[in-house]
């Protein structure tokens, strides 16, 4: 029973992908699948325009990662460290973005910052805001782990400076962690439509609102192209999710 | 498996009723876990099965409750075939190695489960959860819940609750592993005078020596998935089937030997031991063997003595004595000395007269 | 058990929380503050030209709006339905997921496959259902009954199926695995049926996470703006009316009041499926 309900949900979830590809490998869909005949051409009329977008979306996700590390890092430090009321109002603080919907912070932000929108800067802080909570989802636990914990007291009672605890005890056992989080906030920064609704800069936009105007505008053959283009770039990401969370430690007993 | 004195007493009839294990043999995918296991449990006697860890005791006793598919072989409960039945059907009480108490059950519902599940009249089941709270010693915990209880008390619970249903086979598995070391031996006590008052098949699964000797009537031993040898706990003390055996149990030393003019001959002749000097018993196990425990030897400096040459590896000191570890050859033994004795890099060892046991298949 | 720093190190390092500094700036300044002005912007409060004083008009005239009030019940029922109906597969889908894990079996193929729809964003869901169920849809070929299925209630229900699936299969996963593999095994030793242990053992211990799930899945899913955005000229939900707002008209007051309603529905579900699960738990336990 179990079995047949997963195998149904995988077909669930595998299906539209494939047909996507169909459509895009189909030199006029509305014929059928491969109606017209099966075609590479769509793929290579999406290609010259999208590259560019993807180009952008990709910069935003990087710079949007390190940014998340910077920041979110040493407060994830901090909170699994030092548990104290204030840390737990930090949480609640920094969840906001996760309670409130995407376009409601979206309509929130351009109305507070109209002028950080033309040169992008609004959507890389918005997506900073919109993706440290799954950061420090990732790395809270990791941090506050009691043997890392004793491991680290060890190390410093043996000689080694702050520096070198970080480097060869901190970030090696946080790595499975680390990895969750990257992976996630790449994926949903390079994805995010929602929030970047309002703040996205209106000349140069990112990947998913050039999939969303060829929606409107595009022969379907050619948005499927496109899509098909887009879900590439996040799929390897997300093996990569997938395979993170089969490294990460098994906490039953 | 040749000795069958325990079974032998019992009459046939009996013997088909508690619990039957035939040939059994359990795969994980190509490894075979359990390969040819047989053993029996009379109703109202406890076997433990004992063996180092991976040694496929778990699985045999997953098996006997149909939680694990079995590739070959037979089990019989109560004198019925139950070899594929699903676990619901055997009639079987089982106390999981952490008891998986349900934790959102009081301690009452718990041992209620079992009888709701089969349908037993509100009124019975009261009756029947009050007797076994009452057995069990938690009258007074019926409506706590199970993260209000010690480790001991949940024992209890998970074997109030598969005692409940009256089953035909108790199973235990690893029943004291997860309890404080410092308590064990008390609840091993309280644990065995529980059985005793069962009169189902109790079938107990250990890695603990002790445990295994204090609470079966038998012990079955397995190692690498086979059956060593299936006995009471006296006669493997006494006569264990192999090296093994007398190491895993008793912690001794077993020596293949031969008599040659009132000389037991072991270490490929290079040690003599009077005969005299050793205790002879019969054994069932087919060759001559020279039996070592921890008290068989001694060290000696009277070159009269037969001696063998060994050299000190390690020693310990254990209060009353020290433990010393030889070596003569390839063999390791240990021998007890006072904790004041002087010893060397080497030592001369000649067995200390009637501690050492020569197991002779004529005899 | 932890050892004590050199003191040495102590009397120099400078105060810990510095180190939050950076990151409660960012929050602050971008995520707390404009949501503090998005609920003064809703009140009447924003800058004099535009609002002139403290005022609860906006919100009587959105919620006196028929156009608001069907897409507010439109929007909980294609989320709540859409989240019930994934718990419903997800539950069994997670219990698979935790013997395979167990037995160290299952593939990396369909972990990866049953993740992916979270990295996707709402707009591509919203056209898998143009694609697969639009006019011109490949299922459409099979029965006709298909064809623009994606613009109906129906067509919306089942993208956001697709949605949430990901956002319920992951935490619930995870629930999942800490379940106690000997407590159902326990419980058919006792003579329980399948149907009886899952109903007795494995669903009351399993629905706590269930609900908490389903409520952060809700919340998610209530302010979930592409998927209906690309389905826009189907059914339309409260998202459309926040993003129209302001696309047609830069109504700022009138598209923040219903940005604030929005969020209060997403935080009520989050609050109450937090309070249910502790109350289920509870419940379950007693």
């Amino acid at each position: 029973m179990t079995r047949v309900v997963t195998y149904l949900t995988c077909v669930f979830v595998a299906v539209p992908i494939l047909a996507t590809l169909v459509a895009a490998t189909s030199a006029d869909f509305s014929q059928g699948p491969w109606g017209g005949g099966p075609t590479l051409d769509w793929f290579a009329y999406a290609w010259p325009p999208l590259a560019p977008v993807i180009g952008r979306s990709l910069a935003v996700a990087v710079l949007v990662v390190v940014l998340n590390l910077l920041v979110g890092g040493p407060l994830a430090w901090w909170v699994a460290r030092h548990p104290s009321p204030l840390t737990r109002l930090t949480g609640h603080l920094v969840n906001v973005p996760l309670a409130v919907p995407g376009i409601a912070l979206s309509v929130a932000l351009v109305g507070a910052y109209p002028m950080l929108r033309p040169s992008g800067l609004l959507l890389v802080l918005g997506h900073l805001v919109f993706t440290l909570p799954f950061t420090l989802a990732a790395l809270v636990p990791a941090l506050a782990d009691d043997e890392l914990r004793t491991n680290e007291s060890v190390a410093r009672s043996l000689g080694a400076g702050p520096a070198r605890v970080l480097g060869t005890l901190t970030v090696p056992s946080c790595a499975v962690a680390l990895a969750q989080a990257v992976t996630m906030v790449f994926a949903l920064s390079f994805g995010e439509f929602n929030i970047s609704f309002f703040i996205n800069p209106p000349a140069t936009p990112t990947a998913p609102f050039a999939l969303f105007d060829s929606y409107s505008t595009q022969r379907l053959e050619l948005a499927s192209a496109q899509s098909a283009i887009f879900i590439a770039f996040v799929a390897p990401v997300l093996t990569a999710i997938a395979w993170a969370r089969r490294r990460a430690p098994r906490r039953n007993p | 498996m040749s000795i069958r004195a325990a079974a032998d007493r019992r009459s046939a009839p009996a013997r088909a009723e508690g619990l039957a294990v035939d040939g059994l043999t359990v795969h994980y995918g190509s490894t075979a876990a359990v390969r040819g296991v047989s053993l029996d449990v009379a109703p109202a006697e406890t076997v433990a099965v004992i063996g180092p860890s991976g040694c496929g005791k778990s699985t045999t006793l997953r098996a006997v409750a149909g939680l694990v598919p079995v590739s070959g072989g037979a089990v019989s409960l109560a004198g019925r075939d139950v070899t594929g039945w699903n676990p619901s059907r055997r009639n079987i009480g089982l106390v999981p190695q952490n008891y998986a108490v349900f934790p959102h059950m009081s301690v009452a519902a718990n041992i209620a489960y079992g009888l709701r599940a089969r349908g037993t009249a509100a009124a019975r089941r009261r009756e029947r959860v009050r007797e076994m709270l009452e057995v069990t010693r938690l009258t007074d915990l019926a409506q706590r819940r199970p993260d209000q209880l010690s480790g001991g008390q949940r024992q209890r619970v998970a074997l109030a609750r598969a005692l409940a249903i009256r089953p035909d086979a108790l199973l235990l598995d690893e029943p004291l592993a997860a309890l404080d070391p410092q308590l064990r031996g008390g609840l091993r006590r309280e644990l065995a005078a529980m059985l005793a008052e069962t009169d189902c098949a109790t079938l107990i699964v250990t890695h603990d020596q002790q445990e295994a000797l204090s609470l079966g009537s038998r012990i079955a031993l397995l190692r690498e998935g086979r059956l060593v040898q299936f006995d009471t706990p006296r006669r493997l003390w006494d006569d264990p089937a192999d090296a093994f055996v007398a190491d895993f149990l008793a912690g001794a030393v077993l020596l293949d030997a031969v008599v040659d003019d009132g000389h037991a001959l072991a270490l490929d002749g290079r040690w003599r031991v009077p005969v005299r000097d050793l205790a002879v018993r019969p054994t069932a196990h087919g060759s001559t063997r020279l039996l070592l425990r921890h008290d068989s030897l001694t060290v000696t400096d009277d070159p009269a003595r037969a001696v063998l040459e060994a050299r000190v590896t390690h020693s310990e000191f254990t209060g009353d004595g020290v433990r010393l570890t030889v070596r003569a050859g390839e063999q390791v033994l240990g021998v007890r000395v006072p904790p004041d004795a002087r010893v060397g890099g080497s030592v001369s060892l000649a067995v200390a007269p009637g501690r050492a046991v020569l197991l002779t298949p004529g005899a | 058990m932890s050892l004590r720093a050199p003191a040495r190190g102590r009397a120099a390092a400078p105060p810990a929380w510095l180190a939050a500094l950076p990151a409660l700036a960012v929050v602050g300044l971008f995520s707390a503050y404009p949501v503090a002005v998005m609920a003064a912007n809703s009140l009447g409060l924003g800058r004099p030209p535009a609002d002139g004083g403290p005022t609860l008009e906006h919100y009587s005239r959105a919620l006196g709006s028929a156009a608001v009030r069907d897409a507010l019940l439109n929007s909980v029922l294609i989320a709540g339905g859409a989240v019930l109906f994934t718990l419903l597969v997800a539950v069994p889908v997670v219990l698979r997921q935790a013997r395979d894990d167990r037995a160290g079996r299952g593939g990396a193929a369909a972990d990866a496959l049953l993740t992916l729809p979270i990295a996707l964003p709402g707009i591509i869901i919203g056209f898998f259902a143009i694609i697969l169920t639009g006019r011109t849809g490949l299922l459409g070929l099979a029965w006709d009954g298909f064809s623009g299925l994606a613009y109906t209630f129906t067509g919306l229900l089942v993208a956001y199926v697709y949605f949430c699936l990901p956002r319920v299969l992951g935490p619930l996963r995870g629930a999942a695995a800490t379940l106690d593999p000997a407590l159902a095994e326990s419980a058919r030793t006792l003579g329980a049926s399948r149907a009886r242990v899952f109903r007795t053992v494995t669903l009351p211990l399993l629905l706590p996470a269930a609900i908490e799930t389903g409520g952060t899945a809700l919340a998610v899913a209530l302010g979930g703006y592409g998927t209906v955005a690309t389905l826009s000229e189907g059914v339309r939900l409260l998202p459309l009316n926040v993003a129209n707002e302001l696309t047609t008209g830069y109504r700022v007051a009138a598209s923040s009041t219903l940005a604030v309603v929005l969020a209060a529905m997403a935080v009520l579900a989050l609050v109450l499926g937090r309070a249910l699960a502790r109350l289920v738990r509870r419940a379950v336990a007693a």
